[in-house]
């Protein structure tokens, strides 16, 4: 993370000297605002003073908050009952910053990510928060939204990459029409050849062959093809935030590394903030600047990537990083370990801490209070009790980058 | 040094009618001892799972011999395929789709042991089951043994799976991606599971994965093969394979796979390839097949000369420029 240009040179490839991210790339923008002036105004100010990848080195500095989620509780009306899904979310997202969302399945990260679009299945109910969205020049409550501004919101603000990604795109229509469709659902009258110009630049940007992927069926796209195409199509309404469900569960390993330095380059080149939601911890090192841990609809540590991983406060991060086989010769061979137990049934409304059957360090006080989030250093935010029990995984290193 | 279990040689598999014949496997050859853990790695439509198959004798080979137990299996006799049976287990990878809904843990486990007549009479099959679920961690036994599979998680379900492929007393162990669709947080338990499993019993297994990360934890002190289009490129012990890869395809394996370490997964070095897809199979390239991919490729010998897997000892590479 502190090495910018050690990540850089591994995209470059030899003997191909187009940059990947055109430069052309504000005119297309550019001719698409022209038209659409009247319906859709973007800040230029907050793009302006956004200057590269000065802002991730050091996060702390001139946060500014894109999106703010206050207590959040979302229940699913099940024949057994309310099925407590999100119970009780805080959290930020902040311009132009990664955040990772992590935890096992079940844990309802991906019901706070729909949450965010209030996208969630009928059953859902928002049972109290709410979900701030700054993104033109007034706040808006996302949960408050009637749904035709929240049709204009989505993907145009706020895109989504769905997890079953290879299933998303309609079969019996070509590529070139869903990126059609999806542009002049959000601004009429724009001609197919300006959509197909920017939808070219953008596959482009993706190391794909436009022309062939735009005149294609879905079924005729490899895996990883398909994928670089939603992510392209997701960027077609240049969005404020994009979140990302497992972007690489089900590819190969080869595809995913495209897929993740892609996504890094378009990253370091644009801005806008990606919330990333996964399982595999592996891939939220690599990208998010932010890591959001989740166990039973909570939040139950939220700090700096180098943090959360080298020291974890929460002992069920600090379990799954344990839990995580590595590679490198001679690290992860000795001490890896599971988390015992299973996750509790989110249906049980429960008066404890939610990880204490599961906890190395529980104390009685876990079974009987309900422990909150609270600042442990900046930043880093733990819902533990006996957080300074926990011990670090590796000392030290990510200090020095702090100051 | 215990003896060779499992021997193939030159094994080869193609799907399809004569005229549009594609080549999965295409000529493999290996050895697996009594009690030795063999890992598969390698991109999906490689062939892995193909000749998992063809090793659990679920599929049948075209060409080449695979012997286990000194006996081709293509040409067992009737008593002897029941046997081999016995002898060769699959654990299959989606543990939702692999238990039959309907029955619940104890007829799925004890199914085999009267198939087979391991056991006389009900209470010597309730005995047996116990133990395989004591072997398998899933304790204590009566929460489990009337459960049916919707009852139990991902975990639990592969468990059952582990001990229904143990019911038998195989001598080797096929696992098709088992952790693959289990949460982070309990794939390592299985995978414990399995090689205790493998200390108690002194099973060999054959596992797939298309994880490196995984398959370098589960066979420490095993082996790792690499396939590519369905040949092995690069056959080691585990050590060697990780730390000194040879074949640029297991270089480009080894370099893209993102760690759960920030700093280590940010500046970790990266061996570039000149192509992400992966040819079809029914257009594999000729020579090398990898050379569409490969940054080394060198005009003529890597486009037209075939690749025959060489090396000493026991680290073996299919590639002209090492």
């Amino acid at each position: 993370m502190t090495d910018k240009n050690s990540n850089t040179n591994y995209y470059s490839r030899p003997g191909n000297n187009r940059d990947p991210i055109n430069n052309d790339r504000p005119d297309t923008a550019d001719e698409i605002k022209e038209q659409t002036e009247a319906q859709k105004v973007k800040s230029e100010s907050a793009v302006a003073d956004l200057d590269g990848g000065d802002l991730k080195i050091n996060p702390k500095t001139d946060r500014n908050k894109l999106m703010e989620v206050k207590n959040l509780h979302i229940a699913y009306n099940t024949d057994r009952g309310k099925l407590h899904a999100v119970n009780g979310v805080d959290f930020s997202i902040y311009n132009n910053e990664t955040t990772a969302v992590i935890g096992e399945s079940g844990c309802g990260k991906t019901t706070l990510c729909l949450a965010l679009l209030k996208l969630t299945e009928k059953n859902a109910r928002y049972l109290s928060g709410e979900i701030i969205y700054q993104g033109d020049e007034q706040e808006k409550n996302i949960l408050k939204l009637d749904e035709g501004e929240l049709r204009k919101l989505r993907w145009s603000d706020i895109s989504l990459v769905f997890q079953a990604s290879q299933s998303v795109f309609n079969p019996v229509i070509k590529i070139k029409e869903h990126f059609i469709d999806t542009v002049r659902a959000h601004q009429r009258g724009l001609s197919a050849k300006k959509i197909l110009k920017r939808a070219r630049n953008l596959l482009e940007q993706m190391q794909l062959d436009a022309d062939r992927v735009l005149s294609s069926y879905a079924h005729e796209l490899s895996g990883g093809m398909k994928q670089r195409t939603l992510i392209a199509l997701s960027f077609i309404l240049e969005p404020k935030i994009v979140i990302f469900d497992e972007p690489t569960t089900a590819l190969d390993v080869l595809t995913q590394r495209k897929i993740l330095d892609l996504l890094k380059t378009i990253k370091e080149k644009n801005d806008f903030s990606l919330i990333i939601i996964t399982h595999d911890l592996a891939i939220s090192a690599e990208l998010a600047d932010n890591v959001a841990t989740m166990y039973a609809g909570k939040i139950v540590e939220y700090g700096p990537v180098e943090s959360i991983y080298y020291q974890p406060r929460h002992p069920y991060s600090y379990g799954l990083i344990k839990a995580v086989p590595k590679i490198v010769a001679g690290e992860g061979e000795e001490g890896l370990t599971s988390i015992t137990g299973k996750p509790p049934d989110l249906i049980e409304i429960q008066e404890q801490c939610s990880f204490a059957p599961r906890c190395d360090f529980a104390s009685s006080k876990c079974y009987n209070t309900i422990p909150s989030l609270n600042n442990i250093a900046e930043g880093h935010q733990v819902a533990c009790f006996n957080y300074q029990e926990v011990p670090s995984i590796k000392d030290g290193s990510h200090v020095q980058n702090s100051d | 040094m215990s003896r060779t279990l499992i021997e193939v040689k030159d094994i080869s598999k193609s799907f399809g009618e004569k005229n549009k014949k594609v080549p999965v496997l295409r000529g493999l050859t290996f050895n697996i001892k009594a009690d030795e853990i063999l890992c598969v790695v390698g991109e999906s439509g490689c062939g892995k799972t193909t000749l998992g198959k063809v090793l659990a004798g679920l599929e049948g080979y075209n060409g080449g011999s695979y012997l286990h137990e000194k006996k081709e299996v293509n040409k067992l006799s009737k008593k002897d395929f029941k046997l081999f049976r016995r002898r060769v287990q699959m654990i299959h990878q989606d543990p939702f789709a692999s238990l039959n809904p309907t029955q619940n843990v104890f007829t799925i486990l004890s199914a085999p042991l009267y198939r087979h007549k391991i056991v006389k009479g009900y209470q010597q099959a309730v005995d047996k089951v116990n133990s395989l679920l004591d072997l398998v961690g899933l304790t204590p036994v009566q929460d489990f043994i009337d459960k049916f599979p919707h009852q139990l998680s991902g975990g639990q379900r592969q468990r059952i799976s582990i001990a229904r492929s143990l019911t038998l007393e195989p001598a080797f162990l096929i696992v098709d991606e088992a952790v693959s669709m289990i949460d982070t947080s309990l794939r390592i338990s299985i995978l414990n599971n399995l090689l205790e499993i493998q200390n108690k019993l002194k099973v060999a297994y054959f596992f797939i994965t298309h994880d490196l990360a995984v398959a370098n934890y589960f066979a420490q002190k095993g082996r790792i093969a690499v396939m590519y289009l369905g040949k092995i490129v690069e056959i080691a012990p585990t050590e060697e394979i990780i730390g000194n890869p040879r074949h640029p395809y297991t270089r480009a394996l080894i370099g893209a796979i993102p760690e759960a370490d920030p700093e280590v997964t940010r500046q970790k070095e990266r061996f570039k390839l000149k192509d992400s897809e992966v040819p079809s199979l029914q257009n594999i390239p000729g020579g090398c097949a990898f050379h569409t991919r490969c940054p080394w490729a060198e005009k003529p010998i890597c486009y037209e000369k075939e690749v025959r897997l060489t090396g000493s000892g026991q680290h073996k590479t299919a590639c002209h420029l090492v």
